[in-house]
């Protein structure tokens, strides 16, 4: 999800999650972490949200497959 | 059963949410965004306006200050436009460039890393900057000399520098005070550096809290290292009066480097913190490294977050040799050679834009590299930064007072990215306790055998 989109795309509107962390990084100088663990934050809400919610049907489908 | 049902059309409606909200983005975006995806590279007219893309690898704060930049150049004018997307490291950038390169899809301008110079010299994409300078009669001499050299070969200017940064020390005036040095007078050989290291070291039974010295395991602090002396990387003037064909480093000026972190190592006294530059940043500002070097690009940012007050010191060199100076590190525009010539025109444009003193202050300012025409040290708003962070001075002099030579101007070779990775591996076995002559040879055996393959590769 990183080097494929970054290669196939220009623009920022369209790019994916990832590349926008990578560009909150810098290179030579040094990086502002407090922006960087910011930025991670946002990304992760989703998933979480969508973790929490589920969470339930997730190990129902997990423990119903488990059991012989 | 009920629930259930109730559940998977909240979980439907709030899929369904997030498809639409990802998908809409107003309607002005979709369309940009459409043509962003479609190719952007696409350098067409819009409105009478030339439109010319930009590839470049500032992230960060770096690619806030430079899109700022190029705003204010499109609002500047009407007859151009810049389009700057980031494309990744320089490593990445420059992947994609071979896709393109050379074709009228190329971008207008690249920025490509210093090491990748040789490469894109002899690649066919672009055309040398030197042609729009000799047909505007642009004035370079009003540029930092010890900048344009690097760049320059045969008398040809090939590209325009940009982002250009040298190493600096900086230390730990704090440490130094305890340790009973003078915080003002930082060590400058490398015979000081090490007794200065063994004071600066605080053991803790077995344990070393504090390393008196560190160097980052970069390939680029080695042969800043070995320049400052006035050892070459390569020979045929570090691939300068021909096409180099065989290491050169490890001469006596390289294996000096060797032999004194090794001393240093086996010393105890000296701190081993990888090869990322965050690592042996956080190293030093928690105070598990007194000494270190970085880029001057690096500079301000530490010095603001530092707990404790930083010290901004000239490169060491050895005692056996004398001072030389830095080679400059960092990146510099090339232009596409497929383009047609309004959109050449317009990145040529757009170069000289960038080196107004206005536009230099702005950038030195923002990220702490050099500015490209001197005359911009003379901007009020570099004057107050500097009244700020006096530090920022000195990496500046470090650069003015470099004597130019073939050693200083760096090295030119097309596999230098590879040649690197052979230094860095080199470093690690001397740290692990390989003979520092043994591992020397090795990456020069190495980078002997690249040269060689590329060589051959080229010819076909």
């Amino acid at each position: 999800m990183y080097l494929w989109p970054l290669l196939t795309t220009n623009n920022d509107a369209v790019r994916t999650a990832q590349i926008g962390l990578k560009q909150l990084r810098t290179q030579e100088a040094a990086t502002e972490w407090g922006v960087v663990m910011a930025g991670v934050v946002v990304v992760l809400l989703p998933t979480l949200i969508l973790l929490f919610l589920g969470q339930k049907q997730l190990q129902k489908g997990l423990s119903d497959g488990a059991l012989k | 059963m009920i629930k259930k049902t109730k559940w998977m059309a909240l979980l439907t409606a709030l899929f369904a949410a997030l498809f639409l909200a990802a998908c809409s983005g107003g309607d002005a975006e979709e369309t940009k965004a459409k043509e962003g995806g479609k190719s952007s590279t696409d350098n067409k007219k819009s409105g009478g306006r030339t439109e010319a893309v930009f590839w470049h690898a500032m992230s960060g704060s770096g690619q806030e200050s430079l899109d700022a930049i190029v705003k204010q150049f499109n609002e500047s004018q009407d007859q151009y436009t810049i389009k700057a997307e980031y494309q990744g490291t320089y490593e990445e950038a420059l992947t994609k460039l071979k896709s393109v390169g050379g074709t009228d899809n190329a971008p207008a301008i690249i920025q490509t890393f210093e090491v990748g110079t040789k490469y894109m010299i002899d690649s066919g994409f672009i055309e040398p900057v030197q042609s729009f300078i000799d047909k505007d009669k642009y004035d370079t001499s009003k540029l930092e000399k010890n900048i344009l050299n690097y760049y320059t070969l045969d008398n040809k200017l090939y590209s325009m520098p940009f982002n250009s940064s040298t190493p600096v020390m900086l230390y730990n005036k704090d440490a130094f005070k305890e340790a009973g040095l003078d915080p003002e007078k930082a060590p400058e050989t490398f015979k000081e550096i090490k007794e200065a290291a063994e004071k600066l070291t605080k053991k803790k039974g077995k344990n070393t809290e504090r390393y008196g010295f560190s160097l980052l395991n970069y390939g680029w602090f080695f042969e800043e290292l070995v320049a400052t002396q006035g050892g070459l990387y390569v020979n045929n003037d570090n691939g300068r009066a021909g096409d180099a064909t065989e290491a050169a480093f490890n001469g006596e000026e390289g294996l000096r480097v060797f032999k004194w972190i090794d001393e240093m190592n086996k010393a105890g006294t000296y701190g081993n913190f990888g090869s990322n530059w965050d690592d042996i940043r956080a190293a030093f500002q928690s105070g598990k490294t007194a000494m270190y070097l970085d880029s001057s690009a690096g500079v301000t940012t530490t010095v603001e977050t530092a707990p404790f007050d930083v010290g901004v010191a000239y490169i060491p060199y050895s005692e056996e040799a004398e001072r030389n100076g830095v080679v400059i590190g960092g990146a510099s525009l090339w232009m596409s050679k497929g383009n047609d010539d309004e959109k050449k025109k317009a990145a040529w444009e757009f170069m000289k834009y960038l080196q107004t003193p206005e536009i230099q202050a702005k950038w030195h300012v923002d990220t702490g590299y050099f500015a490209i025409n001197p005359a911009a040290y003379e901007e009020d708003l570099v004057k107050k930064k500097w009244e700020e962070i006096p530090q920022l001075k000195v990496t500046v002099d470090q650069l003015q007072s470099t004597k130019s030579s073939p050693a200083t101007q760096g090295a030119l070779i097309t596999v230098f990215p590879e040649s690197r990775q052979q230094v860095v591996t080199s470093m690690e076995n001397l740290l692990q306790g390989t003979d520092p002559k043994e591992a020397l040879d090795r990456a020069a055996k190495e980078t002997d055998r690249i040269m060689e393959q590329s060589a051959r590769a080229n010819k076909k």
